[in-house]
């Protein structure tokens, strides 16, 4: 799944180890995920949207998901 | 967090009285069998990597008692989703291709010897029965 972690990130400055600490995972989850690697959970999206101070649906992009319906 | 320290503390525990029964095993079994016979090199050979992989668990335990950061460095590796997502798929993966193996081993060694099939079939059953178990448990719980 696409996602602007990669962009958030850069644009204030957060490396992957702080954002991964920030949000209770592994450095190399943060990177599976910018790379589209790996699917977030409801959970972890709910913590990365609200440690950028979003709403999912701004840091994730579902329209794959709704191409498939 | 301080849930997780006293999960550790009841594994490290756990450990430390696993590596007490394996050394006691060990010792049992070197005084009674005898030191030239193959089954006791066998069995201490086996003893000695349980050994070693409880010591390796122990050394991954005890520094995070001493230190926060090492703990919560410990806590986010188990609890990673990531983490559990390869854990989860390398135990089904790996499960798989063991049955297949051992379903192969099967049809082999009955041409060749019958014993070695009903052992490998009971290995196969065992875990056949371990995974049903672990299926009816799983459904019930989600």
């Amino acid at each position: 799944m696409k996602s602007r972690i990669h962009e958030l990130r850069r644009a204030r400055k957060i490396s992957q180890e702080e954002l991964a600490a920030a949000v209770g995972v592994t450095r190399q989850t943060i990177t599976s995920l910018e790379c589209e690697k790996y699917t977030a959970s409801l959970v972890l999206a709910y913590k990365i949207a609200k440690y950028f101070g979003m709403t999912i649906e701004e840091v994730f992009d579902f329209s794959e998901i709704d191409e498939q319906e | 967090m301080e849930k997780f320290r006293k999960q550790l503390i009841f594994r490290t525990i756990f450990t430390f009285v696993f590596i007490v029964c394996i050394v006691a095993a060990y010792i049992v079994i070197y005084s009674s069998i005898g030191e030239k016979s193959v089954s006791a090199a066998y069995s201490s050979g086996f003893c000695t990597g349980l050994l070693a992989v409880a010591a390796v668990y122990a050394a991954r335990y005890i520094p995070a008692f001493k230190d926060e950061a090492k703990l919560k460095k410990l806590y986010v590796s188990e609890n990673d989703e990531r983490e559990r997502l390869i854990r989860e798929k390398t135990a089904s993966g790996s499960f798989s291709v063991c049955a297949f193996i051992l379903g192969a081993g099967i049809v082999i060694s009955t041409l060749v010897s019958p014993a070695t099939a009903g052992v490998l079939t009971v290995v196969l059953a065992g875990m056949a029965l371990v995974k049903m178990i672990f299926n009816f448990y799983y459904r019930r719980k989600y």
